[in-house]
């Protein structure tokens, strides 16, 4: 340990004491020198961003990842969505139309200008290859499965705003896809057009684990 | 009925029960059931619903049912069991200064409490930098914006701020919002923004500053809602807090039924109200939902709630979720190094970490909020994930090889999907807070969400459980009069 440890005293925030005493001792404390322009990068974000966007952003990212590029298999990833996919749910959110107890209430907390905003903020993000997987070997019947996809998902799943508005599957949570998948099948979840429901009526449970897992790795 | 209670006959009931609780009696009972119909059926074997239970069991009344969805007890409190004997909690777990309610229960249940270990040094992380600071347990916000926040929470009243003069014009605008009308500097947002974060699982755009407010207000200031020396974090239960729920429903025995998963409440209008669950439907007088709003909305009710209760709990916030990771190592070794295991990060997997070792150190616990979304869902890697980040920042690889690591992640919960209520700027002042708390018909709203004061706490929890018994005793009593 070369690093100096402050006391924090009453009334100071304690890291602000740490930081201060970078300039009162004089010398220079990597760490903490790292941690200040850390800061100070987050500010430049702000100022360009708009504080208020940043700071809902971070409450998202507390389930869907870092800039939507999350580890979890669980909670879906939102970098590189078509803007108007995500728009379009948060909207069936706060109206109801898609059912999710833990979305609804957010979505009808946020303003129609701040959910097009956020929409637009997390599309704006390159997906990152999906790296929260355990190594696994791939189903030979997955390729197949998965190629009905991509009528309406883009030929590498990427997602598409025409024929119809269709999110990215590629990189997208393993649990997440599966999911939605039997969600379609049992009609918890409609799609506007019932493809969707028809499609995952036809599929088995081991079917879905098979799609979901494959589209997760692409 | 529950619905409007009036003080007068409130306060009767209350010396009533007071009475009756210290020598059982059988002046309100009236058996177990009556035609096939209960006295009263809890919904939810949390620490309200149990609280409720045990006080009609003490007022001498045991016609009621406990019914909880899940095979266990306890809602968001939740011990895992650890090798030797010993345990973590990964729900809610602290008692502090004022939570009255929660320490008489401990007191009356032989449960002892314990000072969390907080003594040592912590680090603070963002990206690669890193920064040690001796904080003892204590947290220290800028002092000019801590006494700004702090005059403004005393000006309210203790219970129902959303009333007070001015309150709307604190609920228009979120904590985020008052940061930046006080040109508050990157470094002070930043605290902030781990407190907001930690405490209500949001950042500070998503928290209404009258809701900030009503939270330190509760807890006397910033630095006691916020630190573990001398606040709300600073104390443990012996054997964990899930073992208040457990002792609890062991207790009331047969009445606790688990795996009764409620679907639908029909005729809560009417004087015998039919409760539907997976394994058959019940029948009772009274009811008493001891769940958060966002788990009422799961349920089918006929007739329609008032339109007031449908809107509150289609709004009441259910995306703070929360989740916590418990990784075991032969002992609490980063005490020998100075350090208190307590690491706050701005990003990355890990929100903040601290000791949770058992007190006689027969193993060494770091417990850590998560965050959700930075997790890998494989338990190798969200263990690699964590522990790298707890190795790094504490300067020792030992911790990268836990004897044990646990995660719960409660938004996976179904019965639960969230542990806290963020309530962001408007709700508390839409007008739509009677319908938190006043019953309607033969139903009594309670769980943590509906107390006065240390609402979302443990103690606010028991709070709401015993109101919810008095009014439960007192709509018996004016039935039996008509």
């Amino acid at each position: 340990m070369s690093e100096r440890t402050p006391n924090a005293s009453a009334g100071r925030a304690a890291i602000a004491i740490a930081l201060g005493a970078l300039g009162l001792v004089g010398c220079a404390l990597p760490g903490a020198l790292r941690f200040q322009r850390a800061i100070e990068r987050e500010g430049t974000i702000e100022r360009t961003l708009g504080e208020g966007l940043r700071d809902l952003a971070r409450s998202c990212d507390l389930c869907h990842g870092h800039d939507g590029n999350g580890a979890s298999q669980y909670y879906p990833r939102l970098a590189g969505q078509p803007a108007a996919y995500l728009e379009a749910q948060l909207d069936a959110f706060a109206a109801g139309t898609r059912g999710a107890p833990q979305m609804q209430p957010l979505a009808l907390s946020l303003t129609p200008d701040e959910r097009r905003a956020i929409s637009t903020y997390y599309a704006s993000f390159a997906a990152a290859p999906n790296t929260g997987l355990a190594p696994a070997p791939s189903d030979p019947r997955a390729a197949e499965l998965s190629r009905a996809c991509t009528a309406c998902h883009g030929s590498s799943f990427e997602g598409a705003e025409m024929p119809v508005r269709a999110p990215r599957l590629a990189g997208q949570g393993q649990e997440y896809l599966a999911r939605q998948l039997v969600a379609f099948r049992s009609g918890a979840r409609v799609d506007p057009a019932g493809t969707m429901s028809a499609i995952a009526r036809s599929l088995g449970d081991r079917e879905i684990e098979t799609l979901a897992d494959h589209l997760a790795r692409r | 009925m529950a619905a409007s209670v009036d003080r007068r006959s409130f306060l009767r009931s209350a010396v009533a029960a007071a009475a009756l609780a210290g020598a059982p009696s059988r002046a309100w009972a009236s058996g177990p059931q009556r035609d096939g119909v209960l006295d009263v059926i809890v919904i939810g074997a949390g620490l309200a619903g149990l609280t409720t239970a045990r006080d009609l069991a003490r007022a001498g009344n045991d016609s009621f049912a406990v019914l909880e969805a899940r095979e266990r007890v306890g809602g968001r409190t939740l011990n895992h069991a650890l090798r030797n004997g010993a345990w973590s909690e990964v729900g809610g777990q602290w008692i502090g200064p004022g939570q009255t309610a929660v320490a008489d229960l401990a007191r009356e249940l032989e449960i002892e409490t314990f000072e969390s270990e907080y003594r040592g040094r912590s680090v603070y992380r963002y990206g690669e930098g890193r920064v040690t600071v001796r904080t003892d347990g204590e947290v220290a916000n800028e002092p000019q914006l801590t006494a700004e926040l702090e005059a403004l929470a005393r000006a309210l009243p203790a219970e129902q701020a959303w009333n007070a003069d001015g309150a709307a014009a604190l609920d228009r605008i979120s904590l985020a919002d008052w940061l930046d009308a006080r040109d508050a500097r990157p470094l002070d947002r930043l605290t902030f923004q781990i407190a907001s974060i930690l405490e209500m699982g949001v950042s500070p755009s998503r928290l209404s500053l009258l809701h900030f407010l009503t939270m330190i207000r509760c807890a006397g200031s910033l630095a006691r809602l916020e630190a573990q020396k001398d606040g709300a974090q600073e104390r443990r239960f012996h054997g964990g807090s899930q073992l208040l729920s457990i002792r609890m429903a062991e207790a009331l025995g047969e009445g606790v039924r688990l795996g009764h998963v409620v679907r639908a409440i029909r005729g809560w209008d009417r004087e015998v109200v039919e409760v539907v669950t997976t394994r058959g439907a019940l029948r009772a007088h009274s009811v008493v939902m001891a769940l958060s709003p966002p788990l009422c909305e799961r349920i089918a009710f006929s007739p329609a709630l008032p339109a007031a209760r449908r809107e509150l709990q289609r709004r009441w916030p259910a995306h703070a979720p929360q989740m916590k990771a418990a990784a075991i190592y032969p002992s609490a070794f980063w005490f020998d190094a100075g350090f208190n295991g307590q690491v706050f990060a701005v990003d990355g997997p890990v929100i903040w970490s601290y000791d949770n070792s058992p007190p006689d150190h027969r193993l060494g616990v770091i417990n850590a909020f998560l965050r959700a979304g930075e997790m890998p869902s494989d338990p190798a890697l969200a263990e690699r994930a964590v522990t790298r980040v707890l190795a790094d920042s504490l300067r020792d690889d030992r911790l990268l090889t836990p004897l044990e690591f646990h995660v719960q992640d409660w938004g996976r919960e179904e019965f639960t999907l969230s542990c806290v209520s963020p309530l962001p700027p408007g709700l508390l002042t839409s007008g739509l807070m009677p319908a938190l708390t006043d019953g309607v018909g033969a139903l009594i709203w309670a769980g943590s969400e509906t107390a006065d004061v240390w609402r979302g706490f443990m103690d606010g929890a028991v709070r709401s459980g015993h109101r919810a018994a008095l009014l439960a005793l007192q709509s018996l009593r004016s039935q039996r009069r008509a």
